[in-house]
């Protein structure tokens, strides 16, 4: 902790996001808080892998600040921060005008290693709410830069994973579908959790032939192909019997 | 992304020209199927599917072309896509679609195969 001669108090995000050094923060926090200075910055020089905790423990930081008057500015902050920032629209709240950073602050450059942008939805295995996280999917989608049919791909994966589970795991409309999906340099990985009942689509063979279906005028049962070709890599796991964990990945070149 | 209805018109009398709206998938497949399977009941040996408003299609909507596409054929007609956005047809490429549909340019050229 640092404190300089006009009351701005600096606080360091730690690098490393445990349950120890989260606490710690928090009670650097605190404490600092309870000192009462006109501006906190919070020193984001050890980030080098952004993620969600670390937008989380910004976000709280700020809230706490701004509950007791106190303003608060980031410094040292990376380009895949910023990034990570704009993807989730924060980057106004957080940084403000560009041109009021540090000029270090633009200087470190860490995106080939770094993850560009993670997201995490939940929603209810109900119809409406899948639309509306596919339209949250979609505009997260839309920041990141990507192929426009690496995005309409990405589109159909999810919707097709998720209209799967709730059609077909068994769980009520009710029931929560997790989805984290985190953007690196050259892929995606999306996980889908669920609480239905067991199902492995790695284990099911892939044998789609269009002509056979026009002719037996199948119309159902082409989703788990298209989620297949779509994505480059598919992990299955079933957790404490009860938790179906499906990850894909998708690859750019 | 609107969520534009499916609409339909006639063409000629064995022709119908469908346009499945902004959005193809499973909450309204089984309309689209109705729609065809109506026309086909009808006589409509041909159904032009004008795309121009489509930018999403899922399974359920690829499975509501591909399930009805033989009965028209079977009627000496077939069911032609048309106006189709580059995602549209990227998603009938993945699956290797394009050796058995109909895909048209615009609605006229879709039309001609329909006289």
């Amino acid at each position: 902790m640092l404190i300089d001669s006009k009351k701005t108090l600096v606080i360091k995000i730690p690098k490393v996001l445990s349950v120890e050094s989260v606490d710690k923060f928090h009670e650097e926090l605190g404490a600092l808080i309870n000192q009462g200075p006109a501006m906190l910055e919070l020193d984001c020089s050890r980030i080098d892998l952004v993620t969600s905790s670390h937008i989380n423990l910004l976000w709280e930081a700020r809230t706490l600040c701004l509950e007791r008057g106190i303003k608060i500015k980031l410094c040292f902050v990376s380009s895949g921060l910023i990034r990570v920032l704009k993807v989730l629209d924060l980057h106004e709240i957080f940084l403000g005008d560009k041109n009021e950073l540090p000029e270090d602050a633009l200087h470190q450059d860490h995106m080939e290693f770094q993850a560009i942008g993670e997201f995490k939805l939940e929603f209810r295995a109900e119809a409406n709410s899948i639309t509306r996280a596919l339209a949250e999917f979609r505009r997260y989608l839309s920041k990141l830069n990507l192929p426009m049919k690496g995005v309409i791909e990405l589109e159909i994966v999810f919707y097709e994973v998720v209209t799967n589970i709730r059609l077909h795991s068994g769980v009520s409309s009710d029931a929560t579908i997790m989805f984290n999906a985190n953007s690196l340099k050259n892929k995606i990985v999306m996980v889908f959790t669920d609480q239905g009942k067991a199902f492995d689509p790695t284990s099911k063979e892939q044998n789609f032939d269009p002509d056979k279906a026009i002719k037996e005028k199948k119309k159902h049962g082409f989703g788990l192909t298209m989620i297949t070709r779509m994505t480059n890599r598919m992990t299955y796991e079933r957790r404490d019997d009860r938790i179906n964990v499906l990850t894909l990945e998708k690859h750019w070149r | 992304m609107g969520n534009k209805p499916i609409s339909q018109k006639k063409l000629n009398d064995f022709t119908l020209v469908i346009n499945p709206g902004s959005v193809l998938d499973n909450n309204n497949a089984h309309e689209m199927v109705e729609i065809i399977t109506v026309a086909q009941d009808k006589g409509f040996k041909n159904i032009i599917l004008d795309m121009t408003d489509l930018e999403f299609i899922s399974s359920a909507g690829v499975g509501s072309i591909l399930g009805t596409i033989e009965t028209s054929r079977e009627a000496g007609g077939d069911i032609i896509l048309c106006n189709a956005a580059e995602s549209i047809l990227h998603v009938l490429e993945v699956l290797d679609l394009a050796d058995y549909l109909t895909v048209k340019n615009n609605l006229e050229e879709a039309a001609s195969l329909c006289s």
